[in-house]
């Protein structure tokens, strides 16, 4: 799944450096490659076999993640940027961090979207 | 960690060793589009997601403010931060329905947000019934009888939720 959006902005092919990968602008109202997503602390993670359980008991909700969605979710510490998390787990997924960064950016979205996620207070 | 702070699971918010883990699975596996799915987690099964011991009263929330787990609360639609929360929870009701429920709603919600189960009776959540009566009827508003009516009695099943009693 690769945002519309994120496509017109980050290039198909391209640079190995994670500094290029951040010099990509942000896109605007959303996250971008600079994003610091951090998990909230309230929110509980239980393991599955292939994956994640996720509870928010703020909002009373559960969400089950996928492996890479859990890889996503591991590495939303507040340290990496969302470009950081691409080149992160570009090095085990067969990947470059460019063809992994639209489906890293859509996931922390989405985590956003539902509360599990914040900004890094300090970025 | 003030003491008498619910004891709350530290080994779901230390990740990085089941990262690491789980990153190799993700070699094995390789990369696949993320997907989250929201669940619907019948009421008896928060119990084996939560690290909730006990509910906590409104008393015990008003006088340890260091134990909260959230830096705000909405409450009937308008969000307050700590402080004035604890200004509402020292204001002495004096009759108006809106702070005794407001007192009680505030209690509960932060025992949500610790983990416990939400309040669920015949499928409605407490909760969610106190926030649509007093963003009707705002803090302050003096509601009049059968509103005041409904609003003690959702407190004092609040209340009993808070304390740990049954409260269907």
């Amino acid at each position: 799944m690769v945002a519309p959006s994120a496509q017109k902005h980050w290039p198909k092919k391209a640079p190995t450096q994670n500094s290029m990968l951040n010099s990509i602008p942000d896109e605007a109202g959303g996250v971008g490659p600079s994003f610091k997503p951090r998990r909230r602390s309230t929110v509980r993670q239980h393991e599955l076999p292939d994956g994640l359980l996720i509870f928010n008991p703020q909002s009373l909700k559960a969400f089950a993640l996928n492996a890479s969605a859990s890889a996503v979710w591991d590495l939303c510490d507040g340290n990496h940027t969302i470009a950081d998390i691409a080149l992160e787990l570009s090095q085990c997924a067969g990947r470059t961090p460019e063809e992994l960064l639209p489906d890293v950016a859509t996931a922390v979205q989405k985590l956003l979207e539902l509360g599990l996620v914040e900004q890094d207070a300090l970025h | 960690m003030v003491s008498g702070r619910p004891e709350q699971s530290n080994e779901s918010l230390s990740p990085e060793g089941k990262g690491i883990s789980r990153r190799a699975l993700l070699q094995k596996t390789g990369w696949a589009v993320p997907v989250i799915v929201a669940l619907t987690i019948p009421q008896d099964a928060y119990a084996s997601v939560s690290p909730c011991r006990n509910t906590l009263s409104q008393g015990y929330w008003k006088n340890h403010p260091n134990s909260w787990p959230v830096d705000g609360l909405t409450i009937g639609g308008v969000p307050y931060d700590i402080d004035q929360l604890i200004e509402i929870l020292k204001t002495p009701p004096k009759g108006d329905a809106t702070y005794i429920l407001a007192h009680q709603l505030i209690a509960a919600k932060l025992n949500v947000a610790i983990g416990c189960p939400p309040p669920i009776v015949n499928g409605t959540n407490l909760i969610e019934k106190a926030d649509e009566l007093l963003r009707e009827y705002p803090l302050g508003s003096r509601p009049s009888k059968n509103v005041k009516t409904a609003m003690t009695t959702l407190a004092e099943k609040l209340d009993d939720y808070n304390n740990g009693k049954p409260y269907n």
